[in-house]
């Protein structure tokens, strides 16, 4: 489990800073952000990841899908 | 490839004429199924050529139609060997949050298995350590028989 927070931390900011400009170029498709630079866009999050780490290695990346519609979940434990 | 799973913990593939079973296990239990919870394919081929062993983390998993995304505790993830690859954000009735996600590989008791974005979620002193969610059901024609109390996957 590789985790680098500082880093990731950069790379989800710049997708929040980005969404919208990023949505309007690749929207539903799943993108691959590094250094604070999108790396490739994937009909698929697996493909999406296993470029990610076969390209990148131990590098920090996040995978996003450009999508307009939130998840949504209930949670709720009786 | 067709399943059948009840609320009791899973051992078997069900069989429609098991009196021991009941509407209320699932009911009270939920769908339950056993999962094998895998690093991705890439993740394996690194863990091989470095002769270190990937035999999964085998556990429970709640079918959960009210989720969008599969997740799994951090116990889970961290012993499968995931890889961190970002966040997802859920609104829920608990309100908004941004869960980790990685990725993995699940393998089912049926025998198919597939590659997906695993989120992790806190499932303290529940029964299973993972929830199945719409992402992986997608892939399913699933039939919930509440009468029989018995929910048939179709894969």
């Amino acid at each position: 489990m590789v985790e680098n927070k500082p880093q990731t931390d950069r790379n989800y900011q710049y997708l929040k800073d980005h969404w919208d400009e990023l949505f309007q170029k690749w929207p539903q498709k799943f993108i691959i952000i590094s250094d604070q630079k999108v790396i490739g866009f994937y009909d698929s999050y697996e493909a999406a990841a296993t470029k990610a780490i076969t390209e990148l290695g131990d590098e920090e990346f996040i995978i996003q899908q450009l999508t307009d519609v939130k998840p949504l979940n209930f949670i709720f434990v009786a | 490839m067709i399943w059948r799973v009840t609320g009791l913990p899973p051992t078997s593939p069900v069989d429609k004429d098991d009196l021991s079973r009941s509407p209320i296990h699932l009911v009270n239990g939920g769908p339950l199924i056993s999962v094998l919870i895998m690093p991705p394919k890439p993740i394996q081929a690194i863990l091989t050529h470095k002769g270190r062993p990937h035999p999964g983390v085998p556990t429970i998993a709640l079918i959960d139609t009210g989720a969008s995304l599969t997740g799994a505790t951090p116990s889970v993830i961290q012993r499968a060997n995931l890889r961190f690859t970002g966040f997802s954000p859920l609104q829920s009735a608990l309100g908004s949050q941004e869960r980790r996600v990685y990725f993995g590989e699940i393998h089912f008791p049926w025998g198919a298995h597939m590659a997906a974005p695993i989120a992790e979620c806190e499932l303290d002193g529940l029964p299973f350590e993972c929830i199945i969610g719409r992402d992986t059901m997608k892939n399913w024609v699933m039939i919930y028989d509440g009468i029989a109390g018995i929910v048939t996957i179709t894969d």
